[in-house]
């Protein structure tokens, strides 16, 4: 067993269908504030500070709590209240797929209990056991404990790493784009993820502007334009692993994306997220 | 009476292309006269428009951003040159894009109030220069 969501886990169980799930998590989106909307909501911070820190969050991965309280805008106490008030008032997954009708209130409990058992001593993706021949690449390193981070920082999706195996032709998704890092480490990275992963980090990218739309239907956003923000992803991912690697005198420098290829060798990365479905194949060149 | 501040976005990503044009669309005397995919088509479209201002990558295909810098400072030294890097702002290839010419690099992912700021400022400069 793999450490999952409890969105996933349902899935698997048979319990409810993907596309439950993905109206679930837009339910979710909708209804649950986050800490900034929050705590304007509750007049201990002006829109203007919040969007301050929500411009400074976009460059680094602090906490908006911990951004606040640095800056001072927010004392430790009332960050500590929002995040408790916030947190009593969040629907969960289960909640909204038994809101929308999708599963039973009355076995809500078991199922919870069931995955708590399930989950129980499963590992965060910093822990994963990597396999020997790459477990002492800087840039491996650098790429996994920035994937998520910036998957959370631009697209809002949280995401770990559940296994990672050789590359034997498992199945990939709809979205396909690699980027080549070349110099001291030579690797080829490919991101594969479907319609809805992309298209939520499409809105990531256009979200930051006023009269954009933050949520896009996946259907209307054409498939050559969700490679292109995938590819665009990855530019960042891979260049944010290079201002490490430079900090440790790596060399190395970065190519533009490519995509629709398919790998022919390198670890294959299973990837479970909070929105979409996505894998991460790293190839030595 | 109000200038327009005439600007070039140089980018393979439509991505980004769209985001940076999305943003310059809600500032008023701002104007996107070409965009370009790759540093070989900047360097044409730069040298034949002269813009006032140039947004631009610097890993591209065909030819990188750094390179097209390079010919642009030269060819087109009127037209002033923000490069936009996916490798942050503080990596080596952003000194070169200073010592090439540039007067600012950006980071990705893009902040756009640091996008408005800079059009902004740039807009105001020119009205300086051209006496409006």
């Amino acid at each position: 067993m793999a450490r999952k969501f409890f969105g996933q886990f349902l899935i698997e169980l048979g319990e409810v269908q993907p596309e439950h799930v993905r109206e679930a998590v837009t339910l979710m989106d909708d209804t649950n504030p986050v800490l900034g909307e929050f705590a304007v909501s509750a007049n201990v911070l002006s829109e203007r500070d919040a969007n301050r820190i929500n411009r400074e969050q976009r460059r680094t991965d602090r906490k908006f709590g911990d951004l606040a309280v640095g800056m001072g805008l927010l004392t430790t106490d009332q960050v500590r209240d929002l995040v408790r008030e916030q947190k009593a008032q969040r629907l969960s997954i289960g909640q909204a797929l038994c809101q929308l009708g999708h599963l039973d209130t009355g076995r809500l409990d078991d199922l919870l209990k069931k995955f708590s058992l399930d989950q129980a001593g499963q590992v965060a993706n910093r822990y994963l056991q990597l396999p020997e021949e790459i477990d002492d690449s800087q840039l491996v390193d650098c790429i996994l404990d920035l994937f998520p981070k910036l998957t959370q920082r631009i697209a809002r999706i949280q995401l770990f790493t559940q296994s990672c195996e050789k590359w034997s032709g498992q199945e990939l998704q709809s979205q396909i784009a690699t980027v080549s890092v070349r110099g001291d480490e030579n690797w080829d990275i490919t991101l594969s993820c479907d319609q809805d992963f992309a298209a939520q980090i499409h809105a990531g990218f256009m979200g930051g502007f006023s009269n954009q739309k933050t949520e896009e239907d996946p259907e209307e956003i054409s498939s050559t334009l969700l490679d292109d923000c995938i590819g665009e992803f990855l530019n960042i991912l891979a260049g944010s692993a290079m201002d490490e690697l430079e900090k440790q005198a790596i060399t190395v420098c970065l190519e533009p994306p490519v995509f629709g290829n398919t790998p022919v060798e390198g670890y294959h990365f299973a990837i479970q997220a909070s929105r979409g479905a996505a894998s991460l194949i790293l190839s030595p060149a | 009476m109000s200038k327009t501040l005439r600007i070039i976005i140089v980018d393979d990503s439509k991505t980004i292309l769209a985001q940076l044009g999305a943003l310059c669309s809600h500032i008023d005397d701002v104007e996107i006269v070409g965009t370009a995919v790759d540093g070989a088509e900047a360097v044409k479209l730069v040298t034949a428009l002269k813009p006032h201002l140039v947004l631009m990558d610097i890993v591209m295909p065909n030819m990188d951003g750094l390179s097209a810098l390079r010919i642009i400072s030269s060819a087109a030294p009127e037209s002033r040159v923000a490069m936009i890097s996916s490798v942050g702002s503080l990596n080596s290839r952003s000194e070169e894009s200073f010592r090439l010419g540039a007067f600012q690099v950006i980071g990705k992912p893009i902040d756009p109030e640091q996008i408005e700021e800079l059009i902004i400022n740039e807009l105001e400069s020119l009205r300086q220069r051209e006496g409006v």
